[in-house]
């Protein structure tokens, strides 16, 4: 915690503040660390690192209310395909030939035959060839919802990329969205979160950390084009939206 | 409202957030977004700064031999001490062979002394590694018995997770290893168990289950941290690696919840993108070597002729009234003429070499804490010829070896043994020669543990065997464990009644031990668990542990397994 702190203090000094401003700064961290309780810079203190030890949890404000030993329900193959094909695919635009193969190849490699990981028992009765089982009927008494696990999360982080990697996708997701302008707003933000997460709203950090990477995009002078992938692309990395 | 009103309405959690909107508001035009991004950033670096050396306990490994074959050849000791009483000989329980001029004419519990301890005759031989070849008593040096115990109920799954998973709402023995790894997977599965695991994890871990269709699990593990070039999304995140960390950090904070188990997909999430980023090469090559490696000396162990004791004398069935009794889909009988020895000459690694070469793998890139490997119920590629046969086939056979008569059973058993036995030799080579931060090395901080459903009852006739789940044992294995063997849990001199007699392992009470009568499988649970050495032994209350690990070897608190006169 000293060492958090001190942090803190480093960084005050660094972005030298007037005297008014750092009593204001100082009262601010009074408030934010010296109550058990809500408050926005709290979400900090929830990040997932495991070699940083903050003394207290507190949930954030953008944050769903769950019982802290409460295991999370994570979403299963069937609902990642349903919604990666929902965004990625349209009348217009879908991965056909890349060299990854088709939407559904893709979908099928990393997720559809990854019961294991992502729960939801195949049926070996669905086709003739048994393809939802992928020729093997081990995982036809899966459970429906399975753990998370590094292997999971990577192979969602290999969809997300083997996906993304076709303009074909990004063109079907921006499809989708209302855009007011060519280059990522407020608005195109929100609804880029919108399209994964589908029942919560973008809340306002969200939303500006997505807007700065569009402007360390653009002075880095990636594309237009680039700037939207990469919008989706972190989306659709972040864990959150297997949450159910 | 008046001043007074908002006063008393002003709660402690109103009080904050209007606080807190004061402080926003104070900030106003102050770079609060630069700060929050400076503190971020500084929690990005200590999480890229962050070991993936071990944190906790040590390694775990288990080996499950699911389908119980029978242990006694191996690692369920009878009489372990010279003061134990003789014991009633049941020839079921036999550890070799008898021989007079080149052929076996019966079966013994033979044993012999080391570190003050009998062990049995298998242990007197050697098998093939990759140095050479090695005797059999250097695996005695890192070994601990258990044994002693049981649950009194029968079913093969259950007995499995009532072993491994002992204690309703803790964690399994697995699960406990991955609450504290700092790996970037807590804990890995191959081949996927089905309803004989049960993996907890109080901290909220979730076992990374391999699924292969192939004999490449390794493959299937690390496929997607293959590091991909000239992607349009590589190419974009590689040239704005910053901008892209920064954003993904945020987002992982943001969005979620404060619960456990988002902590862990947040978790799972970085370590899946840290291995990303690293990426991993060059799998193909480690995997055919090692493959190889494991499959050779584990076939040559198992395949190997002129085993004093165990296949240096033939055994010619002479037919029906042979006692050469195995089973293929019901009791049979070898064939007149044919050779049992040459039932083994044929034997195959099955998964063995593939689930050693992953744990090989997996240890010593620091990527993984707890492994689950096994090897589902099979003796594989035995040469036999039954009565009424026309010619020797090939095929493989279940460890629940109900119809197997003595000899059948040792022979088969010693030959599985002796190739796990091996495996596990050629990775403590493995491990040795990795130093770890702590001055040790990695076999040091690592526990291998066999576990099968339970050992076998031995049927007075000696004509077959069944479920023994009141004479349970498993083996442990560790460069922590020094000056072995060890041997812990008191059993019977007597069996189970008299379809089972003889001495046969059956399990007894410990005198002033924190359970009465016959122990559960949670004495053995916490006994793996304090060589675990995790900060905390959830199985220590209501079974305490049976060592104490010290520099020089273990201590056994509750002295050392007796056969009781009982």
């Amino acid at each position: 915690m000293n060492k958090f702190r001190k942090q803190i203090v480093a960084t005050i000094l660094a972005i030298g503040l007037r005297k008014n401003h750092v009593s204001l700064i100082i009262g601010f961290f009074i408030i934010s660390f010296g109550f058990q309780n809500c408050t926005k810079l709290d979400s900090i203190s929830s990040a997932d690192f495991s070699s940083v030890n903050l003394p207290i949890e507190h949930p954030t404000l953008e944050q769903k209310t769950l019982p802290s030993s409460q295991k999370l329900m994570l979403a299963h193959r069937n609902y990642i395909v349903t919604l990666f094909k929902d965004i990625f695919e349209s009348e217009n635009y879908t991965i056909r030939n890349s060299s990854k193969g088709s939407l559904d190849d893709i979908l099928e490699h990393w997720i559809g035959h990854k019961g294991t990981q992502f729960g939801l028992a195949c049926d070996p009765y669905s086709s003739q060839s048994t393809a939802d089982c992928a020729g093997d009927i081990s995982n036809a008494n899966g459970a429906i919802i399975k753990d998370d696990g590094t292997l999971r999360e990577s192979y969602r982080l290999k969809a997300c990329r083997d996906i993304l990697d076709s303009e074909n996708a990004v063109e079907a997701a921006l499809e989708k969205i209302n855009r007011s302008s060519q280059i990522p707003n407020k608005s195109s933000v929100i609804q880029i979160y919108e399209l994964f997460y589908r029942d919560t709203n973008a809340g306002e950090l969200t939303v500006n950390s997505l807007l700065e990477l569009d402007r360390e995009l653009s002075k880095a002078n990636e594309s237009v084009y680039e700037r939207w992938r990469a919008l989706l692309l972190v989306v659709c990395e972040s864990p959150g939206w297997q949450m159910l | 409202m008046s001043k007074k009103n908002k006063l008393a309405n002003m709660t402690r959690r109103n009080f904050l957030k209007t606080s807190s909107q004061v402080s926003a508001f104070a900030f106003s035009g102050l770079p609060i977004h630069s700060l929050m991004d400076l503190v971020t950033k500084n929690l990005i670096q200590q999480a890229r700064a962050e070991s993936t050396g071990q944190t906790g306990g040590r390694n775990y490994v288990n080996l499950l031999l699911f389908g119980a074959p029978a242990r006694y050849a191996f690692d369920h000791w009878q009489k372990t001490n010279v003061s134990d009483p003789d014991m009633i000989y049941n020839p079921m329980v036999s550890t070799a062979f008898k021989s007079s001029q080149g052929k076996v004419t019966d079966t013994e519990y033979r044993s012999f002394l080391h570190n003050n301890t009998l062990v049995p005759h298998f242990f007197a031989n050697s098998v093939q590694t990759s140095a050479g070849q090695v005797a059999l008593t250097n695996l005695l040096e890192n070994m601990l018995v258990i044994r002693g115990y049981g649950t009194g109920v029968d079913g093969h799954p259950l007995n499995v997770i009532r072993q491994l998973s002992p204690l309703g709402g803790a964690s399994s023995i697995s699960g406990l290893a991955a609450d504290y790894s700092s790996k970037y997977f807590q804990a890995i599965q191959w081949p996927d168990r089905g309803d004989t695991s049960l993996f907890n994890s109080t901290a909220g871990y979730g076992v990374n289950k391999i699924f292969t269709s192939d004999q490449r699990p390794l493959n299937s593990l690390l496929e997607s941290f293959i590091k991909p070039t000239g992607s349009a999304t590589s190419k974009l995140t590689d040239n704005n690696s910053s901008a892209f960390d920064l954003a993904k950090a945020r987002l992982k904070n943001y969005i979620g919840s404060n619960s456990a188990g988002s902590k862990i997909l947040a978790s799972n999430y970085s370590n899946a993108e840290k291995l990303m980023k690293a990426g991993v090469n060059n799998i193909d090559g480690y995997w055919a070597e090692a493959v190889s490696r494991y499959r050779n000396l584990i076939e040559s162990s198992m395949r190997a002729r002129n085993i004093s004791g165990l296949s240096d004398a033939t055994l010619i069935s002479t037919g029906e009234n042979s006692g050469l009794k195995f089973e293929s889909a019901g009791p049979r009988v070898l064939a007149a003429g044919f050779n049992a020895i040459d039932m083994t000459s044929t034997m195959s690694a099955g998964n063995l070499a593939a689930s050693f070469a992953l744990t090989e793998y997996v240890l010593k890139e620091k990527l993984c804490t707890s492994v689950e490997i096994c090897e589902l119920d099979r003796f594989y590629s035995l040469t036999y010829q039954a009565v009424g046969d026309v010619a020797s086939s090939i095929m493989d056979f279940s460890y629940d070896i109900h119809e197997n008569a003595s000899k059948i059973t040792l022979l088969k058993t010693a030959a599985l043994f002796r190739g796990v036995a091996a495996a596990i030799l050629e990775l403590s080579t493995q491990l040795k020669a990795v130093a770890t931060t702590n001055g040790s090395d990695l076999w040091s901080d690592t526990v291998f543990q066999i576990t099968s459903d339970f050992n076998r009852s031995a049927r007075t006739d000696g004509l077959g065997s069944d479920h023994g789940f009141n004479q349970m044992v498993t083996s442990v294995y560790s460069g922590a464990i020094k000056n072995g063997p060890y041997v812990v849990g008191n059993i019977k001199k007597t069996g189970l009644d008299a379809n089972f007699a003889g001495t046969q392992g059956v399990s007894s009470s410990i005198n002033g031990y924190t359970q009465n009568g016959m122990p559960n499988p949670l004495m053995a649970a916490s006994t793996v668990a304090e060589l675990l050495a995790v900060p905390h032994n959830p199985y220590a209350n209501s079974a305490a542990p049976l060592i104490k690990v010290s520099s020089s070897g273990l201590i056994l608190p509750f002295g050392k397994g007796v056969l009781k006169d009982e």
